[in-house]
This record gives structure tokens, C-alpha cells and sequence, in this order.
């Protein structure tokens, strides 16, 4: 005769490799142990990525909306190198005055004002003479075609006849390409 | 409790026989080859027999001891007794009183345990230990079975120790093919389901292991993409912070403000017919206009508030000897 002890004894193993057939079981619908973890750590850094991500966006474009002024000037610009830039900008009026016809009285020297190492204004008083026509085309001209023409003063008043005199200081905004920017920092440097 | 024992004599066939013990006593029946044919029915099942090259000691020792000291002092002991190296004996031994200071060594030459091994190997017999009758004899008692029954031996020495607890085997010579295989189903039921359960647990955890990889390695992958696009929108920012100071600087040189046109043709368009421009003065966003009128109109100031070009203020001069009004007129230029 086997006594109870020594039977459950016997059926200990088997017991215990029911008890892995159970787990085993049970494994096939609860999640893998120590997998939790990681994947809700992984979860996580995503959401946060993503909302910072998503503001970070959100800034940008509210930054980008309100430079939209600044996006147009500099489509506007002048691109070219310091010392070609200042011929340039004197050529571009001279040229806009003779196209519309008006009559350049005075132009002073093009004066330079540096805003940062790549950008910079450059800067004419000017005064000329026109019927009314020419001088509305000649305003047309500076503010439509590139590089824009800015005034910083000006003033229309009666001439002698039917014609009018303006006067004033013109200027342009001038980028500097990135090359001779950093050959104008190397050159400030030494 | 169902005992099986292997009599073996010397230079005869071993002899089975079939024991029961209850409280009643024990009761010894011939085995009928049932230790052959259903070993697992005994719980267990007893070799004895009288090898030759055996001693017997009795020991006193000094003070109780019990468990793996009692083993190691009855070691000692044995070693000073037989000057055989252990490995070459098999030993056992039985505790005689409770007190644990008294014992009985049976120590027996390997070699001959071995043949009584080997006689038994060829018969298909099967046993758990081996039990040298000379450990069961009992001097004291005359009365008592005598060798030549190692058997009888054992069923008188029983029914005192039922357990066979004070008999101890500090050596074990039996040999693992020699033992009885019991529970053969039971065996092969719990091999046959330990192996479904591990090929299941394993199958199971390579397929949950295969998707949380697949999983991770999506998320991470995922996560390393976000973190990429955060870093171009971090560096966007940067740049839009640089175009920003950029922008702040313009905006303090104000070349921007005067726009001269879009305003020149709004109060063009917005100043009725019979006024016109005497003046018109611009200094960075600030207007100043002079419009002659050859009569006062109360509707200027609301013609020129009209506009979403600039802000006006206006200021109203007559000339005294003249028919015309003159207004001066201060705008400030809206226009970026």
C-alpha cells in the first residue's frame, strides 16, 4: 500500500508540469513578462516628442506669419557684394529717373550702414524734377521692380510750371552673400 | 507498506520474496516474480545478503552526534579499523541505541558486492539497497535467525525499525541500471507533458517575444524619426530666432514705412475732385500733407479716416486773403 504522502510525492512532478502547462497557456494571452516596461517607456518619449514637436511647430509658423514683412524685403533685396553693391544701387536709380523721363537734380554719395556682417543698408539723397506722370512712374518703379528702392524722407512740392520737385533719401537693403561676409569677418579678425 | 526482498546465498539462485508490514507485524510470502514483473508495487526492495570480506564493528562514541558529523567521526573510525583505502569498501551502519553514541559498522570489500551484483544482473531482479546480513545479526538474542537466513534476518530486525531508520548506507554500491523503474506511466505521462508544456512555453514566449520585438523596434524606430524632425524644428527655430533679431534690426533703421505710392494713390482716389496736393512731406513712417481746397469740406477728416493705409490727424488753415482752405494734414503711414 502507498500511502497519501508518498502519492502526492509521485505526483509532485506532475503537478508541477501541469502547473507549466497552465502558465504556458496563460502566456498565450497575457503580455510577456518585463516587455511592459520598455514599450510603455518607448510610448511615452513619443507622445512627448511628438507635443514638443507640435508646439515647437506651432511657434515656427506664428514666427514665420509674423516675419511675413521681413520674407518680402529680403525677396526685395539687393544680393551682391559691398563694393559691387553700392554701384549697383547708384546705377539702379539713374536708371529708373531715365526710363521715366525725370530730371536728377543732385545725388550725394552712397552711404553705408551696417545692420549686421551680412546685411546692410546703403543709403543716397537724391532730388529731381518731373511732371507728375513721370514722377508717379518713377515712385512705381523704385517700390515694383528689384532690388527695392526704400524712402526714408521724402517730399513732393510744386516746381517752376506744371512740374514737381521731389527730395529725399533713398535707400536699399543689401545682402551680402555668405562667402564675402565671412572674408569681411576674417578680414575684420586680422 | 509493501516490501520486496532479494535473499541471496552464496553459490545459489537469489530468492525473491514479498513482505507487508503493518501494525499487526510483519508478514513475509514468496514473491512469485513479482519484483520482476511490477517492481514499482514494493516501496522498497532489499538485497541482503552475507558477502565474505566483511567486518563488523561495534562503536561507542564519546559523546551523541548525528547527521553529516556522525558520518564523518564513523568514518574516522572506520579508517583507523580497516587498513583499506575507503574506495575500495562499501560501508554501512546501524544506530543500536537512541542515545547516538552507539553503532554498528558493516564494512564489506567492494569486490565482493560486485559479484553479488553480478549474479543478480543476469536474474532481472532489481533493488534499491544492498543490506549485508552481518549489519541485521543480533548476538544478544541466541534465539535470534543466524546467517545462513538472511531473510529472516531482516523480517525479525523490521517490525523494530519499520522505516528501516537507523539503518543508514553511507556508501551506495547499487548502480543506477540495477535500481527498479517504478511509476512507468506516471513517468511517461508527466515526460510526455513536460515535454508539450515546455515546446508550448517556448513556442508561446518565441512568438510574443518575435511581436514585442517587432514592436520595439517599430517604436524606436518611430521614436528616432520624431527625434530627427524635432531636431529640424529645433534647428528651424534657431534660424527663425536669428531672422527675427535680423528682422528687429531692420525694423529699428524703419525703411520699410515709407511706402509711398499705395498712399499717394488712396488719397488720390479718396479726396474729391475739386481738392489737390500742395505738399507732401514723408520723414521715416510720418506724413505731412498740405491739400488746398477752394472751400472748406467737413467731410475730409471722415474721407481720411476711411483708410486702413494710415492714421490721420487733421488741422484746418484759412488763409485770409485768399478763397482756399488749406488743410494740413498729418498722417502716419500704417504700411509695413
Amino acid at each position: 500500500m502507498i500511502s497519501p504522502r508518498q502519492r502526492l510525492i509521485r505526483l509532485f512532478p506532475l503537478l508541477l508540469t501541469l502547473l507549466l502547462l497552465i502558465v504556458s497557456l496563460w502566456m498565450c494571452l497575457a503580455p510577456l513578462p518585463f516587455t511592459r516596461g520598455p514599450l510603455l517607456h518607448e510610448k511615452q518619449a513619443i507622445a512627448e516628442t511628438a507635443e514638443r514637436i507640435r508646439k515647437n511647430n506651432a511657434a515656427n509658423q506664428a514666427s514665420i506669419d509674423e516675419l511675413a514683412p521681413f520674407w518680402t524685403m529680403r525677396a526685395t533685396a539687393m544680393r551682391q557684394p559691398e563694393r559691387t553693391g553700392i554701384v549697383a544701387f547708384r546705377e539702379r536709380i539713374e536708371s529708373a529717373a531715365t526710363k521715366t523721363g525725370l530730371r536728377s537734380r543732385t545725388m550725394s554719395n552712397v552711404r553705408r550702414i551696417s545692420i549686421t556682417d551680412q546685411v546692410m543698408l546703403l543709403e543716397v539723397s537724391f532730388s529731381a524734377d518731373g511732371n507728375t506722370s513721370e514722377l508717379v512712374t518713377f515712385l512705381n518703379s523704385l517700390y515694383a521692380e528689384a532690388p527695392r528702392i526704400y524712402w526714408r524722407t521724402l517730399g513732393i512740392k510744386p516746381g517752376s510750371g506744371d512740374t514737381l520737385t521731389l527730395t529725399g533719401t533713398m535707400c536699399t537693403l543689401s545682402f551680402v552673400p555668405a562667402d564675402d561676409a565671412e572674408r569681411a569677418a576674417q578680414e575684420a579678425t586680422l | 507498506m509493501h516490501f520486496g526482498i532479494i535473499e541471496y546465498i552464496a553459490n545459489q539462485e537469489p530468492v525473491e520474496l514479498c513482505g507487508s508490514a503493518s501494525r499487526r507485524g510483519v508478514v513475509l510470502t514468496p514473491g512469485e516474480s513479482g519484483i520482476r514483473s511490477t517492481p514499482s508495487t514494493y516501496q522498497t526492495i532489499y538485497l541482503v545478503a552475507v558477502p565474505a570480506r566483511t567486518a563488523v564493528f561495534d562503536i561507542e562514541l564519546p559523546a551523541p552526534l548525528t547527521g553529516r558529523s556522525l558520518e564523518s567521526a564513523l568514518r574516522f573510525e572506520l579508517e583507523q579499523l580497516v587498513p583499506l583505502s575507503p574506495d575500495k569498501v562499501t560501508w554501512s551502519y546501524r544506530r543500536l541505541i537512541r542515545d547516538n553514541r552507539h553503532f554498528r559498522i558493516c564494512v564489506t570489500h567492494l569486490d565482493e558486492v560486485r559479484q553479488i551484483l553480478d549474479k543478480l544482473s543476469g536474474t532481472g531482479l532489481c533493488c534499491d539497497c544492498f543490506l549485508p546480513a552481518q549489519l541485521l545479526l543480533n548476538p544478544a538474542d541466541s534465539a535470534a535467525p543466524k546467517l545462513d537466513s538472511p531473510a529472516r534476518l531482516l523480517l525479525e530486525y523490521l517490525p523494530s525499525d519499520p522505516g528501516g531508520r537507523n539503518l543508514h548506507l553511507a556508501t551506495e554500491p547499487i548502480p543506477r541500471w540495477l535500481r527498479p523503474v517504478r511509476n512507468r506511466r506516471l513517468r511517461l505521462l508527466h515526460k510526455t507533458l513536460l515535454a508539450v508544456a515546455c515546446a508550448l512555453l517556448g513556442a508561446i514566449l518565441f512568438v510574443r517575444f518575435q511581436q514585442f520585438s517587432a514592436e520595439y523596434r517599430a517604436l524606436r524606430a518611430n521614436r528616432q524619426a520624431l527625434d530627427r524632425k524635432l531636431q529640424e524644428s529645433e534647428a528651424v527655430s534657431a534660424r527663425l530666432l536669428q531672422t527675427r533679431e535680423l528682422a528687429r534690426r531692420i525694423a529699428e533703421a524703419k525703411i520699410g514705412t515709407a511706402s509711398v505710392l499705395p498712399i499717394l494713390a488712396d488719397l488720390n482716389e479718396r479726396m474729391p475732385a475739386q481738392m489737390h496736393l500742395a505738399s507732401y512731406q514723408q520723414t521715416a513712417d510720418q506724413i505731412d500733407l498740405v491739400i488746398v481746397s477752394p472751400h472748406d469740406d467737413p467731410n475730409l477728416p471722415r474721407i481720411l479716416l476711411g483708410s486702413k493705409l494710415y492714421q490721420s490727424d487733421l488741422r484746418k488753415t484759412v488763409q485770409p486773403d485768399s478763397q482756399e482752405t488749406t488743410f494740413n494734414v498729418t498722417l502716419r503711414s500704417l504700411l509695413p
